[in-house]
């Protein structure tokens, strides 16, 4: 049964230093929930952790009633993941790869006939269907990941950069998409560099910083909470992240190149 | 500064045990932040497998040396224990070279040098896998020469022993990169065809056929002319080319001998260096041409749904990774190889009616040994990247497991039927005893294999995105594999015994006793082992 993602006092740790340090968040169902952050913050960490890949050190994670430490195959049937990077079985074609997966999800053959169809045609790889997936650029390796992760409808879509490689139409479609899930009732979580496609998508977003949530809200919430009212997503993250003041670094490497 | 050349050898071979462990709870609970001691971390693993490999291969041919120690060894058995570790020498370069080939182009490990000037390209591969692999092996022949110097005294013995050592890891790496190159080309072709297929398997028949004949060159010379009578007359070429125990030792009786060592010696060295250079570049550039490199097309498809099913789709995605992907269905098929020696010389060498039931017998035990290790292993690497996938599927362990094992037991069956026909056709065995025999093997098989994966299996680091031949421990984590497998499989085996010699005092005349006897331990360990996985979690 879907319901709201609990994390509370999550720690991973790794070596002397903790990826994720003792991090609280409530993400409800219906929303479209932005993680950002600088590279090493842990986003990653956090997103694999929800799906089931990675166990934490410490701490209390619930997927609707679900634990992903002890109802891994529940929570990996409610969870559509794109990784970072995809991967692939780079010897099987989309299509083939497509049918194992809604196989081993237990997806009817029709049901998996008719959304495959609908959603390679949508996301434009309707002719690359047969070849193989060792022989497509990023960006259609890249979709053919987006599509086997939501051809199951799952409860919970989680992207880690998943907008990566996409060209403008995709990108568009799977705005929108997202916004289709969320308005059924389901959770889409997706961390992302683009701070234009957070802000325009989602409906909270929280900022990581060394393994902690130094924000989270809406971005009215964040605007009020930095007391600046005309800023944007771009000046609240490089404030938060300590990178506000980026001129002396841009002259510094301007000096350098010349 | 080190030179470049010698940064990147390491570096590649860095990578490939970084790539096994990165992102292992284990390597990531010491080393948040890569740098200095990461990198010697990894160093340090490379090294003590490098010295864990050289000292197994030193034990494992000091042992086989133990019985010419002291003055009761005869040259000629030294001569061809010799012979038999050269051969075991080149096996284990080629397999181990293939598996270096097929970890780089399945992890694009060549990708980042593409934009930088590296001359030789080739060479920097070479050395990367001599310095921290390949040599090792040739540790193996050492044992045989020391003993031989200490015997007559003959320190060129040594010296010709090394040369040739050095040639043979060559002349492996070569037919080892070779074959990567010439099976991969398969793969890389855009579509998905029958034609493609069938040219991938006929590769691997190709490959297949050589080594064959070149088996039968250093085993049967004799029966060269037969298969292509125009080499009639010159089968003393290949004799030359596999008594390479001769050319090590015979100098040291026959003066006359010493020249013609040396000249043969050179003339083999020069005739791989020649090789080395014209074919290596030619392997460096096919291994630096992506796939991403291939033009793209458009035509408007039909959707050809594949079969559907959670079985069938599980089963047919293995057959589908091991079968389109060549390098991983060449894994499959060379280790058979590696036994093909003992086989051959008992069928042909050997009187196989008078030598017992219990030779034959292990004669075919050692082929589902081979197999069940090295296809256990195979099939969990094959899996590269796509591991990811599969943990992020809510799919049970055991099915996985069940689903890999299908194909190995397609495989073994294909080549270990086929063997244990010949062998019990040649030992003029009744016909029952043909069915007993391969339900036993078929049975021993499966229930080690299933053993065997679900232990690697279970192996793979936690949170671990690919897995390679180095997520396993490399050389040392197989032998460990091997020893594992051989004890499963020799348990029923002398329980068998044992339980014959009870009822009839000896088991050496009633084979369909003993045969049964280990039928049934077979396939109750089949039906533990069945159970056994399917409750991994």
């Amino acid at each position: 049964m879907s319901g709201p993602i609990v994390i509370r006092d999550l720690y991973k740790k790794y070596s002397d230093n903790y990826a994720l340090n003792g991090l609280n968040l409530t993400i409800d169902t219906g929303q479209i929930y932005g993680i950002l952050g600088p590279n090493g913050s842990g986003k990653t960490t956090l997103l694999r952790i929800l799906c089931s890949l990675l166990e934490m050190t410490s701490g209390y994670v619930r997927l609707g009633e679900f634990n992903p430490v002890e109802d891994s195959e529940k929570v990996k049937s409610m969870v559509g993941y794109v990784p970072e990077t995809p991967a692939l079985y780079e010897s099987l074609t989309p299509l083939e790869y497509f049918s194992f997966v809604c196989s081993v999800r237990g997806i009817r053959q029709d049901v998996m006939e008719r959304r495959v169809r609908n959603l390679v045609e949508a996301f434009g790889i309707s002719d690359k269907v047969d070849d193989f997936i060792g022989s497509l650029s990023f960006g259609t390796k890249q979709k053919v990941a987006i599509i086997s992760a939501i051809i199951h409808d799952p409860d919970y879509l989680i992207l880690d950069e998943g907008m990566n490689g996409l060209d403008p139409r995709s990108a568009k479609i799977l705005k929108d998409l997202l916004q289709d899930f969320a308005s059924h009732g389901k959770t889409v979580i997706f961390s992302t560099h683009i701070l234009e496609v957070a802000e325009s998508v989602c409906n909270r977003i929280s900022i990581l910083f060394n393994g902690k949530i130094v924000i989270e809200g809406t971005m009215e919430d964040m605007r009020s909470e930095m007391g600046q009212k005309q800023s944007n997503l771009e000046d609240i993250f490089l404030k938060l992240t300590g990178d506000e003041d980026l001129k002396p670094v841009i002259e510094t490497l301007k000096r350098t190149l010349r | 500064m080190k030179s470049p050349r010698a940064f990147i050898g390491k570096r590649i071979m860095i990578e490939q045990r970084y790539l096994a462990i990165k992102n292992s709870n284990r390597f990531t609970s010491r080393f948040r932040k890569g740098g200095e001691k990461a990198t010697s971390y990894l160093s340090q693993s490379i090294k003590i497998s490098y010295a864990a490999s050289s000292v197994s291969f030193i034990i494992f041919s000091t042992i086989l040396s133990e019985p010419y120690f002291g003055s009761a060894g005869s040259l000629r058995g030294l001569s061809n224990l010799t012979f038999l570790l050269y051969v075991y020498l080149m096996m284990i370069s080629i397999y181990s070279s293939l598996i270096f080939f097929n970890t780089i182009k399945t992890n694009s490990l060549l990708e980042p040098l593409n934009p930088l000037p590296i001359r030789s390209g080739y060479g920097v591969l070479w050395s990367s896998w001599f310095r921290y692999t390949g040599s090792a092996s040739i540790f193996v022949t050492i044992p045989p020469l020391i003993l031989f110097y200490s015997k007559f005294g003959s320190i060129a013995g040594i010296a010709f022993g090394i040369v040739w050592a050095f040639i043979i890891t060559i002349f492996g790496f070569l037919a080892g990169s070779t074959i990567s190159v010439f099976v991969s080309s398969h793969f890389n072709e855009r579509r998905r065809s029958f034609s493609n297929s069938i040219r991938g398997i006929l590769r691997i028949f190709v490959v297949i056929a050589i080594f064959l004949f070149f088996e039968t060159s250093v085993y049967l010379p004799k029966d060269i002319p037969f298969i292509i009578p125009s080499l009639s007359g010159l089968e003393s070429y290949f004799v030359f080319f596999a008594n390479i125990p001769y050319l090590i030792y015979g100098h040291y009786f026959f003066t006359s001998q010493y020249l013609y060592g040396i000249l043969a010696t050179l003339l083999y060295g020069f005739l791989v260096y020649i090789f080395y250079k014209k074919v290596g570049p030619l392997i460096y550039n096919d291994l630096n041409t992506t796939s991403a490199q291939l033009s793209p097309g458009f035509e408007k498809k039909q959707f050809h749904f594949p079969a559907y099913g959670f079985y069938r789709s599980l089963i047919m995605k293995e057959f589908r990774t091991i079968f389109r992907k060549s390098q991983n269905l060449i894994l499959l098929f060379i280790p058979v190889f590696f036994i093909l020696p003992t086989l051959i010389s008992v069928l042909f060498y050997g009187d196989i009616q008078s030598i017992g039931f219990s030779s034959v017998y292990y004669s075919l035990i050692s082929v589902v040994v081979v197999c069940s290790s090295f296809y256990s292993l195979v099939m969990i690497i094959s899996e590269g990247s796509g591991i990811e996938v599969l943990k992020s599927l809510p799919i049970k362990t055991g099915k996985i497991i069940f689903a890999k094992n299908m194909v190995g037991i397609v495989v073994f069956m294909f080549i270990s039927i086929p063997i244990t026909v010949v062998f019990l056709f040649y030992s003029g065995s009744p016909l029952y005893l043909y069915f007993i025999i391969i339900f036993d093997l078929i049975s021993a098989y499966i229930f080690s294999s299933l053993f065997n994966m679900r232990r690697l299996y279970r192996k793979i680091p936690d949170g671990s995105s690919t897995v390679n031949f180095y997520s396993f421990g490399g050389n040392i984590g197989l032998a460990i594999l091997f020893a594992f497998t051989i004890a499963l499989i020799m348990l029923p085996v002398g329980i068998s015994m044992a339980g014959t010699y009870e009822l009839f005092g000896s088991y050496a005349g009633h084979p369909v006793v003993f045969y049964s006897i280990n039928g049934s331990l077979n396939f109750a360990g089949l039906l533990m082992a069945a159970r056994f996985v399917r409750n991994t979690v």
